[in-house]
């Protein structure tokens, strides 16, 4: 199946399988609360969409891209962050993120990535602590910080080791955001949506080597660091559902492996530079308008390549008067 | 209603339908950034009102005859000397007002009012006329302003003119330059909604 | 390789994590008139940073002979903005003088690049932060492409800003503001602290 002939329903559906997958490992990992977060975040962003869709009067047929929002955003929270937290950041990112710039297919940013990133800078405390897998997270709003831990990720950035096996890095069990640790599962959906084509592979694989390379080398080539630093940040998660979002990324594929490389070293910067707690998110934000100006560039030039294709094939057909020779030459002297 | 030259026409049009703030766009640094409380939006508002109405008041008898490279540069020397006066003044009523408003004090010699405003549209005006556009565009920005800065302080800590009103919940991602940017623009879409709907039902 | 290595990050601070428009919002109003043609973005980025620059040294001189005591916060915006001026007419008659092709092409740019608050604001900053002479000059350097590069950011999406399809309460001003106020968000995440102002 061709991605360029491949429905944005689709897409849409299977990004929806995979997020499914990931919602469901979330829920045994933290339980009932953490599933109570992720419905309350894709029911509230449904509501929000619906109600936006209604004031605007426009068709909402076959657009499952709040429930997309809900769930990426749901998935990239901590399971107990407060109720108030959640509901703030599924409303902002359709109303600002999505709707203000004019719904579906209009956006410039990833509206989860956007919700996400002002509820953190909101509440830093509760939505950057975190709690221990597989422990009794009690429904409340508020969890009480005893509870509470900093994340895998924050530690790794300013110790850069861990005390962390290779199995538990693999499949998430450390502390961090509910589904963005489970490296494993999402490396098997990854494989599923290139097949599937419904994720970019040229961005995909151009920030995987980039940012491979980068570790590798950064971390004194220890492949263990290379395995922490992909299942920190949000790293795989985010240039899985957020960079490669299809409503979002460039269309050309010279545009989207540049992206790509944008995107990775904005990560590199981010995380070497300043040591922010989930680079992907604010990599995704700032290279998000890039993609757009690399797509015009990239029509433009493949314009240009066409328009000087287009006189190539005049001057190479047989020409039966020199006349027509030579005005196809004036012509094109004028053209330069 | 926009291209109304009457003094009815030029009071509306300075309060609301080219609303400095929330419509034109003009001077937002200080409001982004520095309004995010009632007691420094009224620092900033006098700093402002007293540069620009001085300001303007004086240039106005630059003769138009001078070649306009030295005209702007005159605006802004002029400025830069109303200042000084304003800022003795301003430190010696509220100085904690003007300590908290830092480089945004000076930055008002160079605004748009000053710089462009003055140029296009107030000094082609008619003395009267032109004191009034003045007068009301500065008391539109310092409605605005004021506006912007309690909204932004009941959202951002809670509190309105430093008394607390138990809000339930404080996004204090509003207190900082990209809260300002972002709640300027809700806002300002909403003031647009505002006035659309006026319009529609005037209309009707 | 130190001094390289200094440089780079004064001039990285300058142009990403202290920019003057995502980090203090110098110069709003100058982007909204810019960002409206892409054409005019090259000219009007030259002139910025040329006067940025250029404004740089000369306040380091200004600030070595004239900042001498507590009351300098008076009197000092009165020399910036003759040092302005003075670096306005000098541009002008130089550009005029030795090159008239490109007085002619560069005036309009000329004018708005030099009185904005961000230049005016750039000098401020630098005055506060900075001590060396190569300090100065690469953080005037770094205003003014840091500068550029907000309005470059503005200018590539400025077709979605006003494109039909956002509803009409947002569109153009209020959702250029939220489409700053996004990226400031991100750029945030480079400084990670309160900037003084």
């Amino acid at each position: 199946m061709n991605s360029k002939t491949k429905s944005n329903f689709s897409i849409m559906v299977d990004m929806l399988i995979v997020l499914i997958v990931l919602a469901a490992m979330a829920i045994y990992y933290y339980g009932l609360r953490a599933a109570f977060v992720i419905v309350i975040i894709t029911g509230v962003s449904v509501i929000t969409d619906f109600i936006c869709c209604k004031i605007r009067n426009i068709n909402t047929e076959k657009d499952i891209s709040a429930v997309i929002t809900g769930l990426t955003l749901g998935l990239m929270m901590s399971a107990s962050v407060p109720y108030y937290a959640a509901v703030i950041a599924a409303v902002f990112s359709i109303i600002v993120a999505k709707h203000a710039f004019g719904g579906h297919g209009c956006e410039i940013f990833n509206a989860a990535a956007v919700g996400f990133l002002f509820t953190s800078l909101c509440f830093p405390q509760n939505m950057l602590t975190y709690p221990k897998a597989f422990s009794e997270i009690p429904m409340t709003s508020i969890v009480s910080p005893d509870m509470l831990s900093s994340s895998f990720s924050n530690a790794f950035l300013f110790t850069e080791s861990a005390d962390l096996s290779l199995i538990d890095a693999l499949i998430g069990k450390f502390n961090g955001p509910m589904g963005t640790g489970f490296v494993l599962i999402m490396l098997v959906a990854v494989v599923f949506l290139m097949f599937r084509r419904s994720v970019s592979v040229i961005t995909f694989f151009t920030e995987f080597t980039a940012l491979a390379l980068y570790a590798f080398f950064r971390y004194n080539n220890d492949l263990m660091s290379v395995v922490y630093f992909f299942s920190s940040n949000m790293l795989l998660f985010g240039m899985i559902f957020l960079s490669c979002d299809y409503s979002i990324i460039p269309k050309t594929r010279s545009s989207r492996l540049i992206y790509g490389l944008i995107f990775s070293l904005c990560v590199i910067f981010f995380c070497d530079y300043s040591s922010t707690e989930n680079a992907a998110i604010y990599a995704v934000i700032i290279s998000s308008p890039l993609g757009i100006e690399l797509d015009r560039k990239a029509l433009s030039f493949a314009d240009m390549i066409n328009k000087r294709k287009g006189l190539l094939r005049k001057v190479n057909k047989p020409l039966t008067h020199i006349n027509e020779t030579l005005e196809i030459l004036e012509n094109n002297e004028q053209e330069k | 209603m926009a291209n109304d030259n009457s003094c009815k026409g030029i009071i509306k049009n300075a309060l609301l339908y080219k609303n400095p703030i929330f419509v034109s766009g003009m001077v937002i640094a200080p409001v982004v950034v520095m309004a995010n409380n009632i007691l420094d939006a009224i620092t900033l508002v006098s700093a402002f009102s007293i540069i620009t109405f001085f300001t303007l008041l004086v240039s106005s008898f630059v003769p138009k005859n001078i070649v306009y490279t030295i005209r702007i540069i005159l605006y802004t020397i002029i400025g830069a000397l109303v200042y000084v006066p304003s800022v003795i003044l301003m430190k010696y009523i509220m100085p904690e007002g003007v300590e908290a408003l830092g480089i945004f004090f000076p930055l008002f010699i160079t605004s748009s009012f000053i710089i462009s405003r003055s140029e296009s549209i107030f000094f082609l005006e008619t003395k009267g006329k032109m004191f009034l556009d003045i007068i009301f565009c500065i008391i539109g920005y310092d409605a605005a302003v004021l506006l912007f800065a309690a909204i932004r302080e009941i959202l951002a800590f809670g509190t309105i003119g430093g008394t607390i009103i138990g809000m339930p919940i404080e996004l204090s991602a509003f207190q900082n330059p990209f809260g300002g940017f972002i709640l300027l623009g809700l806002v300002a879409a909403l003031f647009r909604s505002i006035l659309l709907f006026i319009k529609r039902v005037r209309q009707k | 390789m130190e001094l390289m290595g200094n440089i780079m990050m004064t001039a990285f601070v300058a142009v990403f994590v202290e920019n003057t428009i995502f980090s203090r919002a110098l110069g709003t109003s100058t982007l909204v008139v810019v960002a409206r043609n892409r054409k005019n973005l090259f000219g009007f980025g030259l002139c910025v940073t040329y006067i940025t620059a250029l404004i740089s040294v000369l306040t380091y001189f200004a600030d070595k002979l004239l900042i001498n005591n507590s009351n300098s916060y008076v009197y000092m915006p009165v020399v910036y903005i003759c040092i302005l001026g003075f670096v306005y007419i000098l541009t002008l008659l130089c550009m005029w003088k030795f090159a008239p092709k490109l007085f002619a092409r560069m005036r309009k740019y000329v004018h708005v690049s030099a009185f904005n608050c961000a230049v005016l604001g750039s000098m401020f900053l630098i005055s506060k932060y900075c001590e060396t002479l190569s300090d100065y000059f690469i953080h005037g350097l770094g205003i003014g492409l840091g500068f550029v590069l907000a309005v470059y950011l503005t200018a590539i999406v400025y077709d979605k800003i006003y494109s039909e399809k956002a509803p009409y309460a947002f569109r153009g001003y209020p959702l250029m503001l939220i489409y700053l106020g996004i990226l400031s968000m991100a750029f945030w995440g480079l400084s990670g602290h309160t900037l003084n102002y």
